[in-house]
């Protein structure tokens, strides 16, 4: 199969760890890549190599969003993301604590798949990052490749 | 008694009575004017007067007739006098009507009655001449003005005019005293014509002046009010200007203004190129006199102005001015200045309207300041909400991360160290996700309670009976164990914004709800009743209730009447229904018994107008949005 990688793109130390633990709880063994700013994000999924040139890493089977990330913000990352034919169909799910609406208009105008809060409750929290995975890996039929390796 | 001699007596008689009546007049206001006014009328009346008294005591003698006629004699030059209030006479006029005084009254006195037609023809011929001059001084000075100038002008001019015709006739008569019979009725009823026009324009009754003031008022604000606010200042002020001049036929007129720093006046409207963009600093006395006693000054000469308005006066050529504030009561606003050739002779009338127009431009002003104040006052109040809203926003998120990763942490040592913790270091870890999940609640109602009072009021038909029943039955749904009766009242419907009014309706079920847990049965109703002549609606539970003795503290934020190991809640419930409800202007109070149940009652107004004392200028920021 293709490259499964999950690109979890999230700046708070804490949040990235437990994530990753949700994640693990839930065998999800799936490659997790750590982006901790919308730019480091944009440079995994069109990034320049050392050399020069484009060289992509692979489109990774979802993206994890946060939307407060220092450089660039989450949904300006996503609108990159949904602007590029590489990206267009990428499912990506934002996953951040904001309770504003117009962060969750914002997310969908922009094309996100899924908005998710993250509760406090960490119980709760796992219980989220399960379904997500069960959902998005495996249940979920991912957009084809149109990836040239 | 034939026509002619009662049409005698009757212009005789009404002569006394308009001298008498302008004498009075003089009396009353001690002015200058009016002092020549009475003097004019005074001459004929009151000399007539004398006749007649002399008639009647039979002292009639040569002499006593000679200077009676003198007297009227006077009355040319003294209505030359009062054309010399409009224009300067020119001193040849003036020799003239003296000579012809002098050389009339030696005429009368010398040669006694009955007189060479010559004679009387030369004393008529002076009358006459004067007469005509003055009626063609006062129509130039009609044609030169307005409005009510122009009416009284006008008046006086025909005054003279009729009075030249009836000399003329007179002469007529001496010259053929035989047309005397036909003619002698049309000279009476001439003169009487002329009295009346005279005493119209020069001393017209008080009801008169203040039908015409009114009318330039009426004239004034309808020019002003027509316009948008923000266009009426300057047009008031021009307005002003325009009228000041149009009344006296003034040299130039100015309205001023103080600069920001309220030093100095500034002319911020003018009539005369000589008068724009003049600064009058805190030396011009004669101004600042007038503005802070806010009474209106004539200044009758320039030597009174101080070096500024003196110099502008001289350019000008003024003699004389007129100084109006422009002010409310409370406060001045600005000044008129108006340049005059020389002083006029209806000045109170003048300063009389001027103040009156001056004080309507003031409220103009003060309005236009107020709407200024208020638009400032707006944009500062949605300047914060925006940045209450930046920093509440932030507040809530940035507080929530490290609480997640509080309570993440604690889970991840309860499940990844769960063997080398005993049970009090469990519970240590239980207490602290537990107090962590609690914050995140605190700052979600803390949240939801400020955004309350931010966002605009909606105003719509609320069917509360629906809105209840719908609440009830998720209620229903969630517990489905429970074993709660609902009696909810058809049909009760409100004005108000449908989305706070859920929030209300559903914390006080959702109360209801939870006080009434401990009971195997509850009965929890919704319903209105009347109080004091206005509906109230109640939600009533017989659950767990509350000790009235604590009931003023219901309502306010945090404050709980249960531990939280009874009842859950954060006790910003009640707090946030208080706001919701008084924001849509009615009032919330309740009434309960421990163990017996509670009643929560809450009003809203009857007419979607009375929504809400906050609503308007939130009203205007969702307008303007």
């Amino acid at each position: 199969m293709e490259n499964k990688v999950i690109l979890l793109v999230e700046d708070n130390a804490d949040d990235e760890a437990l994530t990753l633990r949700a994640l693990k709880k839930n065998n999800i063994k799936n490659e997790v890549v750590v982006a901790r700013d919308g730019a480091e994000a944009l440079e995994y999924l069109f990034g320049t190599s050392r050399n020069g040139g484009r060289t992509p890493r692979g489109v990774p089977q979802l993206v994890l969003l946060d939307l407060k990330l220092p450089k660039v913000d989450g949904l300006e990352v996503l609108r990159r993301l949904r602007g590029d034919e590489r990206t267009k169909l990428l499912p990506v799910v934002i996953l951040t604590s904001s309770t504003e609406e117009k962060d969750l208009v914002s997310g969908y105008s922009l094309g996100a798949n899924s908005y998710i809060r993250k509760p406090v409750d960490f119980v709760q929290f796992t219980e989220a990052v399960q379904q997500l995975g069960l959902y998005w890996l495996i249940l979920n039929e991912a957009p084809p490749q149109t990836w040239d390796r | 008694m034939t026509v002619s001699a009662l049409l005698e007596l009757v212009t005789r008689w009404s002569f006394v009575v308009l001298g008498a009546l302008t004498i009075a007049d003089y009396l009353r206001h001690r002015e200058r004017d009016r002092l020549d006014i009475a003097l004019m009328f005074a001459s004929l009346g009151g000399t007539i007067l004398l006749q007649d008294v002399l008639k009647l005591l039979g002292a009639e003698s040569r002499w006593t007739q000679a200077v009676t006629s003198i007297l009227i004699l006077a009355q040319p030059y003294l209505l030359l006098r009062l054309v010399d209030h409009f224009r300067p006479l020119p001193r040849f006029i003036r020799f003239l009507s003296l000579a012809g005084f002098a050389a009339s009254a030696l005429l009368v006195a010398s040669i006694p009655e009955p007189r060479p037609a010559a004679a009387t023809l030369f004393i008529i011929a002076y009358f006459g001449m004067v007469e005509s001059y003055a009626a063609v001084a006062f129509i130039r000075g009609a044609v030169r003005t307005e409005g009510v100038s122009h009416t009284r002008l006008t008046l006086i001019a025909w005054g003279s005019g009729l009075l030249a015709t009836a000399i003329f006739l007179a002469g007529v008569q001496v010259w053929r005293p035989s047309y005397e019979p036909a003619t002698a009725p049309f000279v009476f009823l001439l003169a009487l014509g002329c009295g009346g026009c005279y005493y119209l324009g020069f001393a017209p009754p008080v009801r008169l002046r203040r039908a015409w003031r009114l009318t330039e008022l009426h004239r004034f604000l309808q020019r002003v009010t027509r316009l948008p606010i923000t266009e009426r200042t300057a047009e008031a002020l021009f307005q002003l200007c325009l009228t000041a001049g149009r009344m006296t036929a003034g040299l130039a007129q100015a309205a001023l203004l103080p600069d920001p720093d309220g030093q100095a006046l500034v002319v911020r409207t003018s009539s005369h190129s000589a008068l724009t963009h003049v600064r009058f600093g805190p030396d011009a006395t004669a101004l600042w006199g007038v503005w802070n006693t806010r009474e209106p000054a004539l200044i009758r000469s320039r030597a009174q102005l101080d070096a500024g308005l003196a110099d502008v006066a001289a350019r000008v050529g003024a003699n004389a001015a007129y100084l109006v504030p422009i002010a409310t009561p409370e406060s001045p606003r600005g000044l008129l200045l108006v340049l005059l050739h020389r002083v006029p002779l209806f000045s109170k009338e003048h300063t009389d309207l001027l103040m009156l127009l001056a004080e309507q431009a003031a409220l103009v002003l003060e309005h236009a300041a107020l709407v200024d104040e208020q638009r400032t006052l707006i944009n500062r109040l949605e300047a914060t909400n925006h940045e209450l809203e930046a920093f509440s926003y932030s507040v809530s998120h940035d507080l929530r991360t490290p609480l997640r990763g509080i309570d993440g942490f604690s889970q991840a040592l309860l499940e990844d160290y769960k063997d080398r913790l005993d049970a009090q270091g469990v519970d240590y870890l239980h207490r602290v996700r537990a107090a962590s999940q609690r914050m995140a609640l605190l700052i979600d109602d803390l949240l939801q309670l400020s955004r309350l009072t931010r966002a605009p009021l909606r105003n719509e038909q609320v069917n509360l009976s629906a809105m209840a029943a719908a609440i009830a039955s998720d209620l229903q749904d969630a517990n489905s164990q429970r074993r709660v009766t609902f009696r909810i009242a058809d049909g009760i419907v409100v004005h108000g914004d449908p989305r706070l009014l859920r929030l209300a309706l559903t914390n006080f079920l959702n109360n209801a709800w939870k006080f009434t847990a401990r009971h195997a049965q509850a009965v929890i109703e919704f319903g209105v009743t009347n109080h004091n002549g206005t509906p109230a609606y109640y939600v009533r539970d017989d659950g767990a209730g509350f000790d009235m003795a604590y009931a003023d503290k219901l309502f306010g934020a945090f404050q709980r009447l249960h531990p939280a190991a009874e009842f859950e809640g954060t006790g910003i419930g009640l707090a946030t229904v208080q706001r919701i409800i008084h924001r849509h202007g009615g009032r919330v109070w309740a009434e309960g018994e421990v163990e017996k149940g509670a009643t929560f009652y809450f009003t809203l107004p009857a007419t979607p107008d009375r929504l809400g004392g906050q609503d308007g200028e939130q009203g205007h920021l969702a307008r303007r949005g």
